[in-house]
């Protein structure tokens, strides 16, 4: 069954980069890339996601609500470090301007992915939709990886 | 003719002036310093204190000698800088560990929200990192000893608009501190971390090179 679900998911995903890439070449769309989210202890409530949103539409978009079936809720935080200490806060800002690229990453911005439904290990998919104003909902496929993608395991 | 050779002996005087002075005071430039670290030249001694480690273990002063130690401040339902720290120390764990000649190392991730990181909770979460890391908790006020000495700020802060009381984070700083053997401060590695570069700075500072 799980093998199943981990089969689709590779399906979809390829969809889904196909349909990434052609709205890349039009260069009318949303895209989302370079998702990943980090493998968290067994019990962690708490895990991070990462990845990047460019907005080709032409026009500004809200990003109004991110949600996974795979966690309970979905904020956008941000870390900041002040004089050398760290903290978290929400991202209240959420316009996404036209031409626009927002990378979430490691030490920046992150999707903050709460009260996980189940155990998630590395080579699990993580399902995250994305909706933005005015548009249909977009989802993406993100792999639990152990490090951030490109960096030395 | 006098004239000339006075002046080619008062060149050679001078020319030998700058190389003695080269020889005899040593060039700062080349004292290699660490790329991003800072470097405590005069390491500074860490007070007593007392903790547990996540075997339930004492973690105290005596823990922090003999081998070069990397202390990392965080608590575990922190979802971004401290697994990314963690991950990154792994890396320079890892690397360190393919030099043979140099001395073992150990890592400390020390919690700083007692009321959720218990022993348990650090068993199940600092080993996922790096099997040997070891995770450290205590109370408050005995977590205050090590963190008030060595300047690491701590500060709980409500997280979003949810009544749900477990619903906080912390701020808190996110450099790294390396003690010495002998169980003195000798260098903070400032965020963000680049593990390669961490590495290089180490092996600076503790001579190793």
């Amino acid at each position: 069954m799980r093998a199943d679900r981990r089969l689709i998911s590779k399906y979809l995903l390829v969809i889904a980069a196909s349909v990434f890439g052609l709205a890349a070449c039009g260069g009318d769309e949303i895209t989302l890339s370079d998702g990943w989210v980090r493998a968290a202890p067994p019990g962690a409530g708490m895990m991070a996601g990462y990845l990047t949103i460019e907005n080709g539409l032409g026009h500004d978009v809200e990003l109004v609500a991110v949600n996974s079936p795979d966690f309970g809720a979905v904020e956008l935080h941000e870390t900041i470090v002040t004089d050398g200490v760290a903290s978290m806060r929400r991202v209240t800002d959420l316009v996404v301007a036209t031409g626009d690229v927002w990378r979430f990453e490691p030490g920046g911005r992150h999707l903050m992915l709460m009260r996980p439904t189940g155990p998630l290990a590395v080579g699990d998919q993580v399902t995250v939709t994305l909706m933005f104003s005015g548009q249909p909902p977009l989802t993406v496929e993100l792999p639990v990886l152990r490090a951030a993608p490109g960096s030395r395991q | 003719m006098n004239k000339r050779l006075i002046l080619i002996i008062a060149l050679l005087g001078f020319a030998g002036g700058i190389v003695a002075s080269r020889l005899l005071v040593p060039d700062p430039a080349l004292v290699v310093e660490p790329a991003t670290a800072t470097w405590i030249k005069t390491p500074r001694p860490v007070p007593e204190f007392e903790l547990l480690d996540h075997h339930g273990q004492v973690f105290d002063k005596t823990r922090l000698t003999g081998d070069w130690s990397w202390l990392f401040f965080g608590f575990t339902h922190c979802p971004d800088v401290c697994p990314t720290t963690l991950s990154d120390l792994d890396v320079v764990a890892r690397q360190l560990a393919e030099r043979e000649d140099l001395e073992p190392m150990k890592v400390v991730f020390v919690s700083v929200d007692p009321e959720r990181d218990t022993i348990e909770r650090l068993a199940a979460y600092v080993p996922h990192f790096n099997s040997a890391f070891v995770g450290v908790t205590g109370s408050a006020a005995q977590i205050g000893q090590l963190t008030a000495n060595l300047g690491v700020a701590h500060q709980r802060v409500a997280l979003s608009e949810t009544d749900d009381p477990d619903d906080y984070t912390f701020d808190h700083t996110a450099a790294v501190f390396l003690i010495n053997p002998q169980g003195n401060l000798a260098g903070v590695f400032s965020s963000p971390h680049v593990p390669a570069q961490m590495v290089e700075d180490f092996l600076i500072i503790s001579g190793q090179t």
